[in-house]
């Protein structure tokens, strides 16, 4: 992780130039945090709970893998023009440790006008809450619903964006234009995600009420030993096609979404709709999800509905399985491939947020996941396909810093 | 959870009695009056027109404060700004320790703008908007 490292040494020298203005000119560094300790349990056995690209997760007995993470983030102002921000986020991760990875490190300059420019590591706006969709306590769920975000596992991108925020026609909107790439291991797997052009718009339609739309498009390559070799031996028969569409290097890929938020008086609710594609073997997926809360005084019950269909394998599997055992092999090891993939799933989540004290929320959310007969989001660690809807208990307790 | 109920139970309290006050948010004497609305977008983060600064989040008039000038409880002003924060977009507003420093602080700045009791205010501030 080059980048990584790189990115460290740049936003630490930005963050120190930073903190020796600060000194020079007056407290403007700023440091702040927040985190989740949270414990997750399943009701079935051989499958494990895990947010997507992690490598291990929650199973019969409760884990603290899935939920648990700590983030700090530094914010230096050099001057009203110029910032600089670094968010260092610790979570058990697709590389199956917990080591700090560096989450955002961005330099942003206000251009005047409504715009801003920032260069570094942003927050990808996959979502309609993307960027503190880590922040447990921001949010009134106790996780963003997989149905959703298990489809995209990054959250953020190396290159640059264009901000823009200002009135049209007397509604508040923001503007967002970006470019760049991103590698992520998904379970010790990397994927790139290169040549990244993106889009984001927000809409504050009514007080308390948010559009939001957004599109990315890129170029995706899964760092696959087995994938590469599964395409190379295709690669020799008359079925080099199938290899193809299962090959994913630099294949074009794209996630739309669009949302609306509410939080008006004491409701709070929000509603996406989510499409995945791709020119390879990660399945074209449609994700949604509808949200509804209500406040009563410190605690929030709420309720979410959402839903992950597989639209599309994007691999025709047309290899006979009656010429001989080669084929027949080849056949079925493509067939597994593709059931592997097949993440269709049902969620229904219930859960209350209680607001403790002044910086700390504790929650509890039960889901039931009907997995369509397969093992859907969930990792096969052994067990049977679930033949139940499987049930989900998760307890958090938030904080910020 | 007994200290819980203890100070769940005096910030009720003092709260009650902070409510009784009037509020109102001062400004430089030479500062233009101030609309509720306008006021709710500078506390909340949506507005960088002006500088907001707050008194201490435990003390009883930012609770009464946010909740007669936003209409949010001291958890949703929170969480808000945690957004605000945790997406690079800005940072909540300075805490000052009581009347006298906001009254200092927004003399000296013709773009801060704070809250203090309505008994607080003399001839250094101006009032933008009387909470009631």
């Amino acid at each position: 992780m080059r980048t990584t490292h790189g990115l460290t040494v740049l936003s630490l020298t930005l963050l120190a130039a930073a903190s020796q203005q600060a000194l020079a000119s007056g407290p403007d560094l700023r440091v702040s945090g927040f985190g989740t300790v949270g414990v997750v349990q399943v009701d079935k056995p051989g499958i494990e709970f895990r947010q997507v690209g992690q490598t291990s997760g929650a199973g019969e007995s409760a884990s603290f893998k899935p939920d648990s993470r700590l983030g700090v983030q530094l914010d230096g102002s050099f001057n009203p023009m110029f910032s600089a921000t670094l968010q260092l986020l610790a979570k058990h991760n697709g590389e199956g440790n917990e080591k700090p990875g560096v989450e955002w490190a961005f330099a942003k300059a206000k251009l005047g006008g409504g715009f801003t420019v920032r260069a570094g590591r942003i927050g990808a706006p996959y979502f309609a809450v993307s960027d503190f969709r880590e922040v447990g306590y921001a949010n009134t769920w106790l996780r963003t619903p997989s149905d959703v975000y298990g489809q995209v596992m990054f959250r953020s991108f190396d290159g640059a964006d264009l901000l823009y925020a200002g009135d049209v026609a007397g509604v508040p909107v923001t503007a967002q234009l970006l470019a760049g790439k991103t590698t992520l291991a998904y379970e010790r797997t990397d994927i790139d995600f290169k040549n990244q052009v993106g889009v984001n718009l927000t809409a504050e339609l009514a007080d308390g009420v948010t559009l939001r739309m957004g599109h990315i498009n890129g170029k995706l390559t899964v760092q696959s030993t087995t994938m590469k070799q599964l395409v190379g031996v295709l690669g020799a028969t008359p079925f080099a096609s199938v290899g193809q569409q299962i090959d994913c290097t630099a294949r074009k890929a794209s996630f739309t979404g669009v949302g609306l938020s509410l939080e008006k008086g004491n409701w709070v609710g929000s509603t996406e709709y989510t499409q995945r594609k791709s020119d390879c073997y990660v399945p074209d997926t449609t994700g949604w999800h509808v949200m509804a809360g209500y406040r009563f005084g410190s605690f929030t019950p709420y309720a979410v509905v959402s839903e992950l269909r597989r639209n599309d394998t994007n691999v025709v599997n047309n290899i006979p399985r009656n010429v001989n055992v080669q084929l027949t092999t080849l056949a079925l090891t493509v067939d597994g491939l593709m059931d592997s993939l097949n993440i269709t799933q049902a969620t229904t989540a219930l859960g209350v947020r209680w607001d403790a004290y002044r910086n700390v929320a504790v929650k509890a959310q039960y889901e039931r996941v009907d997995t369509k007969g397969g093992y859907s989001l969930f990792r096969n660690v052994g067990g049977p396909r679930p033949a139940d809807p499987v049930q989900v208990l998760s307890l958090a307790v938030d904080f910020i810093f | 959870m007994n200290i819980r109920t203890l100070l769940a139970a005096a910030s009720f309290a003092l709260a009650g009695v902070a409510s009784a006050q009037d509020i109102v948010v001062v400004g430089h004497p030479s500062a233009a009056a101030l609309s509720k609305d306008q006021v709710a977008d500078l506390f909340l983060g949506k507005s960088q027109a002006l500088t907001p600064l707050d008194l201490n989040d435990g003390s009883p008039l930012y609770a009464a404060f946010y909740r007669k000038a936003t209409g949010r409880e001291v958890a949703q002003v929170k969480s808000t700004w945690s957004r605000v924060v945790f997406t690079g977009k800005g940072q909540p507003p300075k805490q000052l320790p009581d009347a006298a420093a906001v009254k200092k602080a927004v003399a000296a700045d013709p773009k801060a703008v704070g809250y203090i009791e309505k008994s607080a205010v003399d001839g250094s501030v101006k009032v933008l908007l009387a909470l009631d």
